[in-house]
């Protein structure tokens, strides 16, 4: 679909009519000195045959012969030469107006929402200030500043634009009580602020192939030191000259003359800018020769002002890898990591001192060499007044303050920037998405993020085992939404992708499946299962002899122990009494793609899955059975800031929600009391989740899939070349899962019961009614009317219950029945 | 009916000026402390949500007790919507022993005043017709809290305005399953899901819906 909405030129380009201006004379001076070279600016051919002096005779024919010759050869000459000076003409406008720049698509994580009650500590929402490239600044009055004040943190919010319109920028206070914000004011009035939305961190681009890249800006948002330094520095007859400056031309050809080659140029910025709209590296007069042509149509078309702001838009400024940095406004974000407005004098400075060589120059390999020009910058700029001496003598002595590494975080979420390409890909062209400036909201949490990610390498380093992989995803339980992923033990690696790439067997993680469809199909968890032996027969004529982990056999136990202790046994026979048939299509019916082949393997987990497809497949469990597709873009703008393309909300219930609540409550019981029980090495006690281990056959895949409140996470562990990690789901996955949610999570797991709902104390022994008279007793929450009637041989029987029909009651609150 | 009138200050201020503002302001300056104070009352009783919590679990653990720290925070607000009546009680289990607490009344539903204000939002653009930003404007309120069964119900209804029926509809489920007993809410989305499924031609499922907000309405 073409969803190509061309960006109007963004640097404003009224055609301005040729205003000459003076300045003729200079001109005229300077062009007998230069000679040849630069000539014929006009499209008017205005031929001036060389002197020729009346004489007679033959001398005189010759004369003439030789005159009609030249014209001969001249006019043509001459009007080969207009018609180039039009082509010329042509080609700088259609690139000064027409095309404008290819913008890449520039990729925003989510914006951090501020409000009382919100789960973010000071110390998170720093991070994400600094992210940000928020300076800390006494007052926090600039804006992109802030300063921390005791559990506060006070700030100048920026003004950004966002799908829903421009958000204006902010004085702000938020105050912080334990690890969550208590209260946020304007700092204007100091009245309460409900909720407030900083600016979203960009943590990527789909910059086209040749690699360049840029930021636009206008000259009007520009801090006007750097225009007037600029002029300063690189051309300062800019605002007189009509695109070229003839004395230094003048120069460069000495210099040139004596070199015997061309070493040298004179550019003014309007050279330098046709320079870089066309040109290559390479030095010679021809080139020389356009570029004057084209310098001299340029500044009769345009005004000073235009070329000015093209001149900062498009000005070659580094390299970062094979990314070209063109333009002040992403040279800004590259060497300081924050827009161009937010630069101090030394920052702006540096910036101009950069221009002449920006290799020569690199502030982060030559400090020294970048300083000392950085100072000259200052130095004139203080000379021509520009700058107090104060000021500039400050800014002199202040260090060069690039950040460390470029800006860029690409590099930093390669997983994640798959899943929103691919995502892309569906709905747009390749080109679009390099050159139409698209901004693409997403959903990823650089604050859950760098947890998973830390989580994950910290958690194998732990491991020990130099050969292992890992890949997690983790997204919320409402919306769909994709915040962290990480394809590699190290998350900034960006090979393989394993949450997306690697498809493996899931094993285990597999049966919750198998029960969701048992408890839809009328058994509760306090069915009794036959742990006991089973054979099936595979297609291919083999027969399958699954056993338990313990190779064990249990007899008769309760389905949520089954459940809880991942019996394979039960588990099989379980699933061969509901077909396999229906238990592949509950597998699909949750979100995988297709219905996996209904073979009985796949009761435990014989399917290939990616960790993304696992937690697709868990968001239902996640969700009270309503299932959303997982998504990473929220919206899709135009460079103008006009909305694209949504991606909205979508839900579906694709399961029963009391079946649900019950498996919830199973996946509870996993945590607690059985394979799951590690994860109360790390999380608190009261802290409740629901989740899964996965082990597969010769310990080769270490699975653990579950969720708290607020996360669903996937965590796989193996090794690439698929041999055995000597690891189970519980060693293996479980403890970086848990690392990650109590580093992510905010709220620990309490689903609501459905209406027909209601607890029971149950003997665990026979799944009976159970009360002070049992040893071994549990609540277990049943569907009306599933509840067992029966009281166990243990139960003290609470006086004439016993026989008592089922009565349908009403739902009773967990902490009743604590009494 | 003071929160009736903390609504009106809120809308008197926001009116017809949706997105300007970098943030939202909250009801009115005194909201919170008022929320504050009728929430106070009776929060030396009041955990998470009292009915969702699953069974503690037998002996070897320590029973959790119901001092599980509220992760959104302690500020709430009673739910300010006006065409709802109180939810409808739960009820008492009929068959508890003597041992047990009287049982408190249900709490309303505490909203965030965050969510409260994006709620007002999304009406204002829903009302100007700009429904694809009221449902932006939803699901970012959804965003800070998923278990706002208000919300969803509001999300259904911009859904049903955009001629999106069947999303409608299991939004609306999802507004029943959390909505925790309050019939009164439930009620209403079966309303709507008798509308929605009327707009797909789905004569007798609109009937049905239609018992079913009845019967709610009835047994509430």
């Amino acid at each position: 679909m073409a969803t190509k909405k061309t960006p109007g030129p963004k640097a404003k380009t009224r055609a301005k009519s040729p205003a000459k201006t003076s300045g003729k004379a200079t001109a005229k001076k300077a062009s007998a000195a230069t000679k040849k070279s630069v000539k014929k600016p006009t499209a008017k051919p205005r031929k001036k045959p060389a002197g020729a002096k009346p004489s007679r005779g033959i001398f005189w024919r010759l004369v003439r012969g030789f005159f009609k010759l030249s014209l001969i050869v001249a006019i043509p000459l001459l009007l080969a030469l207009a018609a180039y000076t039009l082509y010329l003409d042509q080609q700088i406008q259609s690139r000064f107006e027409g095309r404008r720049w290819q913008l890449p698509a520039r990729v925003y994580a989510r914006p951090l929402e501020l409000y009382a009650g919100q789960a973010v500590s000071q110390a998170k929402l720093t991070t994400e200030l600094r992210r940000l490239g928020y300076s800390e600044r006494l007052g926090g009055e600039a804006e992109g500043s802030f300063q921390q004040r005791g559990s506060s943190v006070v700030m100048h919010a920026r003004e950004f634009e966002f799908w829903d319109g421009k958000q204006p920028d902010a004085l702000l206070k938020v105050q912080f009580a334990g690890n969550s914000i208590s209260r946020i004011t304007d700092r204007n009035n100091g009245s309460d602020v409900a909720l407030a939305r900083l600016d979203p961190p960009q943590i990527g681009s789909f910059y086209p192939s040749h690699g360049e890249d840029r930021i636009l800006v206008q000259l009007k948002d520009v801090p006007p030191l750097l225009p007037a330094a600029l002029i300063e520095i690189e051309d300062g007859d800019f605002e007189q000259h009509h695109g070229l400056d003839f004395s230094g031309i003048a120069r460069a050809f000495v210099v040139n003359l004596r070199a015997g080659r061309v070493k040298q140029g004179g550019s003014t910025l309007t050279q330098q800018l046709v320079k870089n709209y066309f040109l290559t590296n390479e030095r010679s007069y021809v080139r020389k020769f356009n570029e004057a042509i084209m310098s001299l149509l340029l500044e009769l078309r345009y005004s000073k002002e235009d070329i000015l702001e093209a001149y900062m838009n498009e000005v070659y400024l580094g390299q970062d890898g094979k990314r070209a940095i063109h333009g002040f406004g992403l040279a800004s974000q590259f060497y300081f990591g924050k827009p161009l407005r937010e630069l101090n004098d030394a920052q702006i400075a540096l910036m101009v001192a950069i221009v002449k060589g920006p290799s020569y120059y690199r502030p982060r390999k030559y400090t020294e060499r970048a300083t000392d020009r950085r100072n000259l910058v200052l130095t004139r700029a203080e000379q021509t007044g520009l700058l107090s001496p104060r000021r500039a003598e400050s800014a002199r002595n202040s260090g060069l303050q690039v950040t460390v590494k470029g800006s860029r975080s690409d590099a930093k979420y390669p997983a994640f920037m798959q899943l929103v390409r691919q995502q892309l890909r569906r709905d747009y062209r390749e080109e679009d998405l390099t050159s139409e400036g698209l901004r693409i909201f997403t959903t990823i949490d650089p604050l859950v993020q760098s947890a998973t990610a830390n989580a994950v390498s910290s958690g194998l380093n732990r491991l020990n085992d130099t050969e292992l992989q890992a890949a997690a995803v983790v997204t919320d339980t409402q919306g769909g939404e994709v915040l962290a992923m990480v394809g590699d033990r190290q998350a900034g690696y960006a090979g393989f992708n394993r949450a997306m790439d690697a498809r493996r067997p899931v094993g285990s993680v597999i049966k919750p499946a198998v029960y969701l469809t048992a408890l839809e199909s009328g058994f509760t968890l306090a069915s009794p299962l036959r742990d006991t032996p089973v054979e099936y027969k595979l297609p291919d004529g083999d027969i399958w002899r699954p056993e338990n982990y313990d190779r064990k056999v249990n007899g008769e136990v309760l389905l949520y122990q089954a459940l809880m202790r991942s019996l394979n046994l039960s588990t099989v026979n379980l699933g061969l009494e509901l077909g396999v048939d229906q238990v592949a299509n509950t597998i699909k019916r949750l979100g995988y793609p297709e219905k996996p082949p209904a073979y009985g393997s796949l009761l435990l987990g014989a399917v290939d899955m990616s960790p993304l497809e696992v937690a697709q497949i868990y968001y239902p469990l996640a969700a009270g059975g309503f299932r959303t597709p997982l998504n990473g873009i929220r919206e899709v703008l135009t460079a103008e800031g006009q909305p694209l393309k949504r991606y909205p909300l979508q839900v579906e219930q694709v399961a029963d929600p009391a079946a649900t609540y019950l498996l919830t409550r199973g996946l509870l019981k996993v945590m607690r009391e059985g394979t799951g029980k590690r994860v109360w090495r790390t999380l608190p006690d009261d802290f409740d989740v629901a989740g899964k281990t996965g082990t597969t056959d010769g310990l080769r895949d270490a699975w653990f899939a579950g969720y708290s409140g607020d996360r669903l996470a996937v965590v796989w562990v193996g090794r690439d070349d698929n041999k055995s990690t000597g690891l189970t789901g519980s060693s293996g996955a479980l403890p970086l899962w848990a690392d990650i949610i109590k580093a992510t999570s905010a709220e620990p797991l309490s689903p609501i019961a459905p209406d027909d709902v209601e607890d029971e104390l149950v003997d665990t022994v026979t799944g009976l009614r159970a009360d002070d008279g049992c040893e071994q007793k549990t609540f277990l929450p049943f569907v009306a009317g599933t509840k067992p009637t029966r009281w166990a041989d243990c139960a003290l029987g609470d006086d004439n219950n016993e026989s008592q029909p089922n009565s349908p009651k009403r739902k009773s609150s967990w902490w009743q029945k604590l009494f | 009916m003071v929160i009736n009138i903390v609504v009106k200050a809120f809308s008197r201020k926001k009116s017809g000026r949706s997105q300007e503002g970098f943030f939202i302001r909250p009801a009115a300056p005194w909201a919170a402390i008022l929320a504050l104070l009728l929430v106070s009352g009776c929060a030396s009783w009041e955990p998470t949500y009292p009915d969702s919590r699953p069974a503690p679990p037998p002996n070897p653990w320590p029973v959790p007790t119901e001092t599980t720290p509220q992760p959104d925070g302690s500020e709430s607000q009673p739910d300010s919507s006006e065409s709802t009546p109180p939810p409808g009680e739960t009820g008492s289990e009929p068959s508890a022993p003597e041992s047990r607490p009287p049982v408190p009344p249900p709490a309303p539903y505490g909203r965030k005043p965050a969510t409260i204000a994006l709620a007002q939002q999304a009406n204002q653009q829903a009302s100007e017709g700009e429904l694809d930003s009221a449902a932006a404007t939803l699901e970012r309120a959804l965003r800070i809290d998923r278990r706002d069964a208000r919300l969803w119900q509001q999300l259904a209804t911009v859904r049903i305005g955009q001629g999106r029926a069947k999303q409608a509809e299991a939004l609306l489920k999802k507004s029943n399953a959390l909505a925790n007993g309050d019939t009164g809410l439930q009620s209403q989305n079966w309303r709507y899901i008798a509308q929605a499924r009327e707009s797909l031609g789905d004569r007798q499922g609109a009937g049905a819906a239609l018992e079913k907000a009845r019967d709610l309405r009835a047994g509430g």
